[in-house]
């Protein structure tokens, strides 16, 4: 509601104020008969052009928000006033006379167009500009005249309307300490930086939820990120980044041996290479399919029976854990990755045991549970079901968690299916191609409920930068000097970049977005 | 901080909708950008492109005063006492140090101003908690505490022993408040907030959109409004319910004639079912949350008193089903999605009022947009809405020839009338009530 600067009173009557801002002064104008001097100033009233009953020839002020379909921003108001042209006088002076020539198009003249217009209201008997009840504030969008009067039309200000954000784009225009890029991969310039507000930083593994911001790649050759183009609330140097694989929630955790963040008013950024150093990821996934291959007509070696599956055996693959297979003597849950993976999107194993493991969550119920993991290799037909490893156990208790390492654990197949491979890794299509089970073995009543089975592969090569120095004749004269060159050698030194990438998605950040400031008001 | 929170700080995330939209305004909108410093002398810093040919673009004095520098080289920010517009010398609060010429700057906060109180009313989180200490028709009575000083008008109250809401209408004393409606008596506990308190906003912009369709957005999806007020002041408010100024009561007549008008909002506003996406994954593209209701299922248990309105839509309207169904991109959990899609549901389930009234402009003069009257003229507002349920100033034209002003006085979600229909049932259905529960035959 308006709070007047004046006490309006039964018998007062109302004077329009309406002021106009021309840089190096005001026109100061009212509605009162002849004028009114506000604080000493005058307020001319006679050139506000009066209607033939004396009304203001002021068009209505309208303004107003359309609230039926739900909330919004205000609508833009406007207004039209005249000025008479004629002259005015104050005991003898001349106020205003016939100012027509006093605004462009007159040579040398103020535009008045964009100048700021002030309407108020006081009420006669005021004799302060504190009285002034100022309500409405605009520009001067255009003019127009006749022989009698000039016409201005004016609009409040719409300074949110040419204002497109985000504001930064990547470019190398100009060096602003924000969005200036020498070296950005060619398809990301031009590409707005984000403005992020609020909370991204969820990991919810058990719904399979990630709640993550999209950055922007700002070096062709390093592993360097944009995230905002502001300071960000919080800063995560661990697991930050993750690269998208594709699908719902399929996502591969980033991190580097050089790790570099910075959370400024330049932005928010993240690094993970530098020259030599590697940039890796680690991925968890549940199984996607189960299997109900029949194998009973495969002889010799450790042929496996499919023929008796457990109860739900989806129980054990969802996000939940406390829905579960369940296996009783014999009985077997049988299952594979299921992906589609690429290595030109998932990366590289690195043949190191311990980064690829399978984990399987269980307890036992109604006594001692025997049970085994088994791991078998994708060319059963051929090669009479060679398992590549397995783990058995056995508890009678609750939360039992069983794991299994296999990443070491390739064959040569092709060549001598006995054979396991010293530090052969697996390529995610080889990986997709296993098949797994977990086997209830036990003998006695026991039974294995299966809560949760994943897999964690970890250390997967995503990014490495190396640069080499070849020694030639010209690097050894440099050194040397003039008979430091060696025969044989190539005679220009060269660095040169082994880039080994895996991978093609886009990144994402964990991030808190904006902050409070101090707002002035 | 400078907008007078009480639950929030400099450097605290920002979640809540009235100030996210403070943030847009002050921090990327109302800004000058890619500035480089010219000369540093103590607080006084030059930017008048004699260096680096980027000037300050106003030469007005005091043009940049309340605006806040913000140095990039030196991820430092400080604010702007004072401007020379003949020199484009900005003097700030406080010395920088270790500040050079060269150094990238950008100002924001430039020339903006806010109603801090209508944010504060709309965003701020509790701010008062405690147990009544006495009984008074439409009051809250806490001796002791210090209303004076943290309570403002339009504020949420909860009694948090029946779980009842309403408003504060006036802040009387440092111990006793009036209330829009009478719910309190000695010794039950209350809650004081402010009316998008526990609302969630997320949201990444990631490509380049008008401010003004950003700002639309936010507010559509936070039920509110945002609008420059007559001091020329950015002001939000919420939507619903909310807390009255004053009663109309006598419109203007014109040769006899009252110059009153009561219209509905279109029928093309009514809807059936609802339903709203959030939960935006940036990775897949996709919402991947959703809530649902119409009159025979609810995605949740509590949107299940909202069967009952879809049901009155298909039938006071022989709609045969009109599907409302909208993207959030600013809402990711399912509180604020349920919040929100509750307001939406009561706003377009029926039909609501809208009052043309017409009055002489001095006594009319003082409403503006987003406040909120009472209508006590029961010639032409029905019983159960006239005098009881609010209505929101929704345009304002004056007319200067004539001396009049014209309201359009909308009829907001949350009122009297909102209660009321939610127990409107057809012939021979059960309903469930709760002791305080108003029930219309």
């Amino acid at each position: 509601m308006i709070t007047f600067n004046q006490t309006a009173g039964d018998d007062k009557d109302i004077i329009w104020i309406i002021r106009i801002n021309l840089d190096t002064e005001y026109m100061y104008l009212s509605t009162a008969e002849d004028k009114i001097t506000l604080s000493g100033t005058d307020y001319d009233g006679k050139i506000l052009r009066m209607g033939n009953d004396r009304y203001p020839a002021i068009s209505n002020l309208d303004k107003s928000i359309d609230v039926t379909g739900g909330g919004g921003i205000g609508s833009i108001g406007n207004i039209m006033f005249e000025l008479a042209r004629y002259t005015s006088y104050d005991n003898g002076v001349t106020v205003y006379d016939d100012f027509f020539n006093d605004f462009y198009p007159a040579t040398g003249k103020k535009v008045l167009t964009g100048k700021e217009v002030k309407i108020g209201i006081c009420w006669t008997g005021a004799t302060l500009e504190s009285e002034i009840t100022y309500f409405w504030t605009g520009y001067i969008d255009s003019y127009s005249w006749t022989d009698t009067a000039l016409r201005l039309f004016c609009l409040e200000y719409a300074e949110l309307k040419p204002v497109q954000l985000p504001p930064y784009k990547i470019q190398t225009d100009i060096d602003n300490g924000i969005s200036y890029y020498e070296t950005a991969p060619d398809d990301n310039y031009g590409t707005a930086i984000p403005i992020v507000y609020g909370d991204f930083t969820t990991i919810n593994g058990s719904l399979g939820l990630y709640n993550l911001v999209p950055t922007i790649k700002t070096d062709n050759k390093e592993f360097k990120y944009k995230i905002t183009s502001h300071i960000c609330k919080e800063i995560t140097a661990v697991n930050a980044l993750y690269r998208h694989l594709g699908g719902k929630n399929e996502f591969i955790a980033l991190t580097g041996t050089t790790i570099s963040v910075i959370n400024s008013r330049a932005g928010h950024y993240i690094s993970l290479s530098d020259n030599g150093s590697r940039v890796s990821g680690a991925y968890t996934i549940q199984p996607q399919i189960t299997t109900d291959y029949d194998s009973s007509a495969i002889t010799g070696g450790d042929a496996w029976d499919y023929s008796t599956l457990g109860d739900n055996p989806e129980n054990a693959f969802d996000s939940s854990a406390t829905t579960y297979a369940e296996l009783t003597t014999s009985e077997i849950l049988a299952f594979q990755l299921g992906t589609d993976l690429s290595t030109n999107n998932f990366g590289m194993m690195d043949g190191v045991s311990a980064n690829a493991k399978i984990y399987v969550f269980w307890d036992a119920v109604g006594g001692n549970v025997d049970a085994e993991v088994k791991i078998y290799h994708p060319n059963i037909e051929t090669k009479s079901g060679y398992y590549t490893r397995e783990t058995t156990v056995s508890s009678s208790g609750n939360n039992n968690l069983t794991s299994l390492a296999f990443g070491d654990g390739n064959f040569d197949y092709e060549d001598n299916p006995t054979k396991r491979e010293d530090s052969a890794s697996w390529s995610i299509e080889e990986l997709q191609e296993l098949q797994f089970h977990v086997m209830n073995t036990s003998t006695s009543a026991g039974t294995m409920r299966i809560r949760n089975v994943y897999f964690i592969f970890g250390s997967i090569l995503i990014y490495q930068r190396l640069e080499r120095v070849f020694i030639t004749n010209d690097l050894l004269t440099l050194l040397l000097g003039a008979g430091g060159a060696r025969s044989g050698l190539p005679a220009k030194y060269t660095i040169q970049n082994i880039l080994n990438s895996y991978g093609t998605g886009t990144v994402y950040a964990k991030v808190k977005g904006y902050m409070y400031d101090n707002w002035i008001t | 901080m400078g907008f007078g929170s009480q639950t929030y700080s400099v450097d605290d995330l920002i979640q809540s909708p009235p100030y996210i939209m403070a943030s847009l305004l002050s921090d990327e909108v109302y800004t000058e950008r890619d500035l480089i410093i010219d000369v540093v002398s103590g607080a006084n810093i030059t930017i008048d492109g004699s260096l680096n040919n980027t000037p300050l673009i106003s030469t007005i004095d005091d043009y940049y005063n309340s605006a806040i520098l913000v140095n990039v080289t030196r991820s430092e920010r400080y604010s702007v006492n004072d401007y020379d517009g003949g020199l484009q010398k900005l003097t700030l609060a406080s010395v920088p140090a270790g500040w050079s010429a060269g150094d990238k700057c950008y100002l924001k906060n430039v020339n903006v101003t806010f109603d801090t109180d209508s944010f504060n009313v709309v965003g701020d989180g509790i701010i008062e908690s405690g147990t009544t200490t006495s009984t008074t028709t439409s009051k809250l009575v806490d001796t002791g505490q210090n209303f004076l000083s943290t309570v403002k008008v339009g504020m949420r109250v909860k009694n948090t022993t029946d779980t009842t809401y309403t408003y504060v209408k006036a802040v009387d004393s440092n111990s006793t408040l009036t209330l829009m409606n009478d719910i309190f008596v000695s010794g039950e506990g209350y809650q004081i907030y402010g009316t998008r308190y526990g609302w969630l906003f997320d949201r990444v912009l990631t490509r380049q959109e008008f401010s003004q369709d950003i700002l639309n957005q936010l507010c559509f999806e936070s039920y509110s409004m945002l609008f420059k007020n007559y001091e020329d002041k950015y002001k939000v408010i919420s939507l619903e319910g909310g807390s009255t100024l004053d009663t109309l009561t006598f419109p203007m007549t014109d040769n006899g004639n009252i110059s009153m008008f009561v219209d509905f909002t279109s029928l093309d506003n009514i809807y059936t079912d609802f339903t709203l996406n959030y939960n935006y994954d940036y990775a897949n593209k996709i919402y991947r949350e959703s809530h649902f209701v119409n009159k025979d299922y609810a995605s949740d248990s509590s949107l299940n008193t909202y069967k009952t309105n879809c049901k009155s839509a298909y039938e006071d309207y022989k709609i045969n089903k009109r599907e409302w169904a909208y993207n959030a991109d600013w809402i990711q959990d399912s509180t604020t999605a349920i919040n929100f899609i509750s307001l939406m549901i009561q706003l377009l389930t029926a039909q609501r009022m809208i009052v043309t009234w017409t009055g002489d402009i001095k006594t009319y003069f003082k409403y503006e947009i987003g406040d909120r009257v009472l209508i006590n003229y029961s010639k032409m507002i029905p019983t159960g809405i006239n005098n009881s349920s609010p209505f929101l100033v929704m345009g304002k034209n004056i007319n200067f020839k004539t001396s009049q002003v014209i309201l359009t006085l909308f009829e907001v979600v949350g009122g009297s009338s909102d209660e009321a229909r939610q127990l409107i049932t057809q012939q021979g259905d059960a309903i469930t009530t709760q002791d305080g529960d108003i029930i219309v035959w």
